[in-house]
């Protein structure tokens, strides 16, 4: 059968499932709770499959698998060991932040510093920072769309704008529906493509002893070349070294800890004990769909040692499918690639349309909205910021992996430091989280602003060697330390009087 | 090139990356394990 019919079969097939799940969420929502944090009531089952959903995104999918093809292990040690380490920091925070009635990670800050300050900043970081990173789920699946059902990357990128849009509509009841179809894809797409690379590798050990002797160009005519031995390094060679990979835990590990799409899914699960058990179960699921992306980006640099007309290294996943995997699995493992970037991007937009208009707008604003109403303007805002993440994806980054540490370093950068100390850290002030949030947010600025600490580190990816999260934490945590230390007492004084 | 051990993979490998993303992905689950037990005993 053609192949492009039977791509076509899954997407439609994918395509009934999410309008018709969509809408069951749309009806239940009645007010901002439900929009936002699904009135605060999801179980064990969807909010794991919820978190998945939104952690495992293209950058995952495609950037990762690339990465493991280009970088071999080392991809690991640069991303996948802080997002776990990130998720450790997660369990710590779920069973304290679910103490607090709040529907945004942004109103914590109000809530616990008496901050409209920085509720508003707050707002405003996500704002941008989460447009540019749906750009690159748009991006991401417009790559897929435009290889595997052969049509232009521009009407790749409108399709899934649509998705997006659509699902984020019924608000967290419709994406949390979504996302539990979306995460079962994903993870099935991924274990599938992973066995079946494994398989004709023969064994674990045939296949890290065939990488260990690769020795050839990456894509071809890119004059970037693969050194014999680089591949099983844990630094590949001297090309990722210790002081990139460790400074990028700072962006990757402390940006997830501190990041609002987590956090938010603490907010909405039913209890304490739903948030700890969300986050410990969705780890360990995820740890079997990493060890698969990893089968299948080594798997596939033994069979293609070089790939011929690519230009990036998110185009390898798509690749892969398209030259290697059996037709009658690709059309399947092509919508769990859309999963992966409809349930990270929709939950990004539904956050963002929060930040707008609940974080910012609310705060700013004298009128007084109707409830009614104030659930339109946010679905207006969710169109919005779809348009305006679909036009940013006409230019996109060459490695959504990198790119996506850049944006993770800024919530680790601001919010990491404020919102743990103001959990757990009993002498946290108002003055000291305002010094610590905005120092932190400051100094990673000057650092992408200046580009200090940045270095092409090869050909086809451009990186910061020392990631701006590094300086950016610790000036955050000095200045947060500091001044909390110094307004103590007068703020007890102040309680007191 | 360094001897290779298990798998095909040199120990500085296993030692930094795998053993790592293994321990990493299982304490997030423990972890929670351990707070939910001792919420249960202070309840």
């Amino acid at each position: 059968m053609n192949k492009i019919f039977i791509n076509m079969f899954y997407f439609v097939f994918y395509t009934i499932l999410i309008l018709w799940l969509g809408k069951k969420g749309f009806n239940k929502t009645k007010n901002e709770k439900d929009f936002y944090v699904a009135g605060g009531n999801l179980g064990l089952f969807t909010s794991v499959s919820t978190f998945g959903g939104t952690w495992f995104s293209v950058v995952s999918m495609l950037g990762l698998t690339g990465s493991v093809y280009v970088f071999g292990y080392s991809a690991i040690l640069y991303s996948v060991i802080g997002w776990f380490l990130g998720a450790f920091l997660i369990v710590l925070l779920a069973s304290k932040l679910k103490e607090y009635d709040i529907k945004t990670v942004p109103e914590f800050f109000c809530v616990k510093y008496n901050s409209k300050y920085m509720q508003i900043t707050a707002g405003l970081i996500i704002v941008i920072s989460y447009i540019f990173y749906i750009h690159i789920q748009i991006r991401g699946f417009g790559i897929v769309m435009s290889s595997l059902l052969d049509i232009p990357y521009t009407l790749g990128i409108f399709l899934i704008y649509l998705y997006i849009v659509y699902t984020t509509f019924g608000g967290l009841i419709s994406v949390a529906r979504t996302d539990i179809i979306n995460f079962l894809l994903i993870a099935s797409g991924l274990v599938l493509s992973g066995f079946l690379l494994l398989k004709m590798q023969g064994s674990i050990s045939e296949m890290n002893f065939q990488i260990s002797q690769i020795n050839s160009e990456v894509f071809k005519g890119s004059e970037f070349f693969t050194e014999k031995g680089s591949l099983v390094d844990p630094f590949n060679n001297g090309l990722q070294p210790p002081i990139l990979l460790i400074s990028s835990f700072f962006a990757w590990g402390l940006g997830l800890a501190a990041n609002p799409q987590y956090a938010i899914r603490i907010i909405s699960a039913k209890n304490k004990k739903t948030a700890t058990m969300m986050v410990g179960i969705t780890v360990l699921i995820l740890l079997v769909i990493y060890t698969s992306v990893v089968f299948i980006g080594l798997g596939a640099r033994v069979l293609i040692p070089t790939a011929e007309g690519l230009n990036s290294i998110d185009e390898i996943f798509p690749y892969i499918i398209d030259n290697l995997i059996p037709v009658k699995f690709s059309g399947f493992i092509l919508i769990s690639m859309i999963a992966a970037a409809v349930s990270t991007s929709n939950s990004q937009l539904l956050i963002f349309s929060s930040a707008v208009c609940y974080d910012i707008y609310e705060n700013i604003s004298s009128k007084k909205i109707n409830r009614e109403k104030f659930l339109t303007i946010n679905r207006f805002v969710v169109i919005i910021g779809g348009s305006l993440a679909l036009l940013l994806a006409l230019y996109p980054p060459k490695s959504t992996l990198i790119y996506g540490a850049k944006i993770w370093a800024i919530f680790a950068s601001s919010f990491l430091v404020p919102l743990y100390g103001g959990v757990f850290w009993k002498k946290a002030t108002k003055k000291g989280a305002i010094a610590g949030f905005t120092g932190g947010l400051i100094t990673c600025l000057i650092f992408y602003i200046f580009r200090l600490g940045y270095q092409p580190v090869t050909p086809i990816t451009s990186d910061y060697l020392i990631n701006p999260a590094l300086p950016g934490v610790a000036i955050s945590l000095l200045f947060f330390i500091t001044v909390s230390l110094k307004t103590y007492e007068g703020d007890l004084k102040g309680e007191s009087m | 090139m360094e001897s290779l051990i298990l798998l095909g993979l040199p120990l500085k490998t296993w030692l930094l990356i795998i053993i790592p993303t293994f321990i990493a992905g299982i304490i997030p689950f423990i972890t929670a394990i351990l707070i939910n037990k001792r919420d249960d005993k202070n309840e």
